[in-house]
This record gives C-alpha cells, structure tokens and sequence, in this order.
C-alpha cells in the first residue's frame, strides 16, 4: 500500500501443498493489518477450497471473488480502472 | 492403461510422522490410493491413525518392503535427509520413487543421479507435486477432486499449473490418463522425453500436454524429439515470459542463465516443431481441446 502507483491487487492460489483456508486466514488478516484501499480480487481453488472461499465471504470484506484465472484477471483490471 | 501409477500401485510413504508427510498420505488414501505402511527411523512397531486405518510404522524401507510389498515410495523428509531417504529407497529395490521434499541440495541429487544411473530405479522429482492415475492412484499433494478419467496425459515443471491445466480440461469434460509433476530442480529424475515415451505406448492416452518453464534446455530437447518420434498430439505451455535474465524465479531451475533458456526461445522450438503453444495459462486446457477435434 506505500506504492501509489499499485491500482489493484489481485491473488491467484492453486492450492497443493498450501491450503485454502490458510490462504484466506492469511489474507484477512493482511487486510486487517494493513488498511486496503484498492481493489482486492481472489481466485481459490485447491486444497480446502470450500473452507476458503467460505471464511473469505464470512469476513465482510470488500473481496472481489473469481472463479478461473482468466475471470480474476478481467475482474481486477475491470475494478483497477 | 495409464502410466507408472494404477490400482496396483502400493504405496508407503517415508516421513510419514511429519505433519506434511502425515496430511498427504491421509489425502491419498482418501483418494483411494493403497497405502500400505510408513519409515520413519525410530518410530518402527508404531501404528498411525488415517482416515480411521491403522498404518504400520517401519524404521526402514527394507522392513516395509518386506512387510507390505510395497512397490512405490513417496518423501516428504526434511531436504537435509531426503537424498538419503531416496537412496534407502532404491537400495530397498523400490522400483519408483516419488519426491515431494523442496530444497534437497543440488549437489545431493547429483550424488543420487549418479547412484541411480544403470539401474532400474524411476525417480519422480524432487520438488515436483507427484503423479496421479485419476480413479486409481493419488501420489503426492496435489487436490484430488480436480482429476477425471480420460485420455489426457499431462508433464509439468510447475505443481500449481498442472493443477491450472488439469481443472480446465476437467472442466471442459476431458479427463486425464496419468499426470506428473517433474519438479523445479535443476538436477532430477525423470524429465519430459522418457515420460513422453511412456505416454506414446500408452493406449489410454489420445494427446499431452507438456508445461515447462525458464531454464535449462529439457524443453527445447522434447520438442526436438516430439516432432521425431511423437505420434499423439501435444499442446505446451512455457511460465516465466516475463522473467527478467539472471533472476532465479521460484524454482531452483528456474533461471535464465548465459542467455539461454527464456520463455521466447523455448515457445520457438515448441512452434518450428509443430506443438500448439498456450499463449496464456488460461488457455492450456482450450488449446489441447482444439487439437482434439
């Protein structure tokens, strides 16, 4: 976030040996940590998927979900313009 | 038919008391992999809990094999002890070993490469995902669910873009026949061109598709030898377009050295061979679609 010119951040995890829930745990807190004032898209798919997408739609925050890699990298440059 | 792993496949795992080792082997069995026992030194005579299966503990792979009858080893050791691990797996006459372990020293797998050579011994890995037969036999940590039967085989440097290029084709309704992870380290065992001749006996296996990445040559050498001896269709896909020269991206092999081995140079030899290159890893699974029709 101390780079303004970073528009949009967009976080793609296909989950093996890293599980999804882990990953969402880890992308809350970062959001929480650090104040997120631009667009936010994630793409899970993996280990543990339904667990992540889960805790990532519980959170309340403004996440922007994708569904396939290409699907993240419309809706990230769709919501960085 | 598929290669290397099927419902025959019995498996233990070395490292199974650790908490990668201990998860997997669960997730495999889950899948409906036969696994038929653990190594880990010290701990032998002990039984583990998975998915409600008591799995015997061995303090060898030679007490295992003896025990089991296993056939096929996978490690997760820790990377100082894994090269050993992988020796004790081959000297137990294990005929295919499956490593999973990320950071076993280069000049370890040199001393393994060499202790292998002349013998009968297959080697998957080191720092690879492992190798699934969809239906038959999980090996390794890559997600289960994403698999389906069918007639694609598929070669990957990259664990997560095998798992990418398997859920598109998934997706599209066409399954896969065997699928391996070679692994990102520079100096490994088996690499495209020997699985691309299992894949060309294969009767299951209709068309491939081949995921490499920056560095080294082994991409620029199967694309040679598939426009000679390769008979089935093959689309590609080469990560790292974008990787600056000299930085080592992710993988230990992963590096553009002394001006060789880019993204642009491999996509050449893949295209002036004639194999379909993905231009995006969106697109690996359309691009072998389209070859199939």
């Amino acid at each position: 976030m101390s780079d303004k010119s970073v528009k949009g951040i967009l976080v793609n995890i296909f989950g093996g040996i890293m599980k999804c829930d882990v990953i969402a745990n880890g992308i809350l807190t970062a959001v929480k940590q650090v104040n997120v004032s631009v667009p936010l898209v994630v793409r899970l798919e993996g280990t543990n998927v339904e667990l992540g997408k889960k805790i990532l739609k519980e959170s309340g925050l403004a996440i922007i979900p994708a569904d396939s890699m290409a699907d993240a990298a419309q809706k990230i440059v769709q919501a960085a313009k | 038919m598929s290669i290397l792993v099927d419902q025959n496949t019995r498996l233990i795992v070395q490292g199974i008391t650790g908490t990668a080792g201990k998860f997997h082997a669960e997730q495999c069995l889950k899948y409906g992999t036969t696994l038929v026992g653990g190594v880990t030194p010290g701990r032998g005579g002990e039984a583990i809990e998975l998915d409600s299966q008591k799995i015997p503990v061995f303090n060898t792979v030679s007490a295992a094999v003896r025990e089991t009858a296993a056939n096929v080893s996978c490690i997760f050791v820790p990377a100082p002890f894994a090269a050993d691990a992988i020796l004790e797996a081959a000297d137990a006459d294990i005929p295919l070993i499956i490593a999973i372990t990320e950071g076993i020293p280069v000049l370890d797998m040199v001393r393994v490469k060499r202790a292998l050579q002349g013998t009968d011994v297959r080697l998957i890995g080191p720092n690879c995902p492992g190798i699934i037969t969809p239906g038959a036999c999980k090996i390794g940590i890559m997600p289960g669910y994403i698999h389906k039967t069918g007639p694609v085989g598929v070669i990957s440097r990259s664990g997560t873009l095998t798992y990418e290029a398997v859920w598109q084709l998934s997706s599209r309704g066409l399954g896969q026949s065997t699928c391996i992870g070679i692994g990102g380290d520079p100096v490994k065992g088996l690499d495209f061109i020997d699985l691309l001749e299992m894949f060309e006996t294969d009767p299951q296996t209709e068309a491939v598709i081949v995921i490499g990445e920056i560095g080294g040559n082994a991409e620029e050498e199967a694309a040679r030898w598939i426009k000679d001896n390769f008979t089935k269709p093959v689309a590609a896909f080469i990560a790292g377009a974008t990787a600056p020269k000299g930085r080592r991206m992710g993988h230990a092999g992963a590096i553009i050295s002394g001006g060789s081995g880019s993204a642009a140079d491999k996509i050449k030899a893949l295209e002036s061979c004639g194999i379909a290159v993905a231009k995006t890893p969106a697109e690996m699974g359309e691009t072998l679609v389209r070859l199939m029709k």
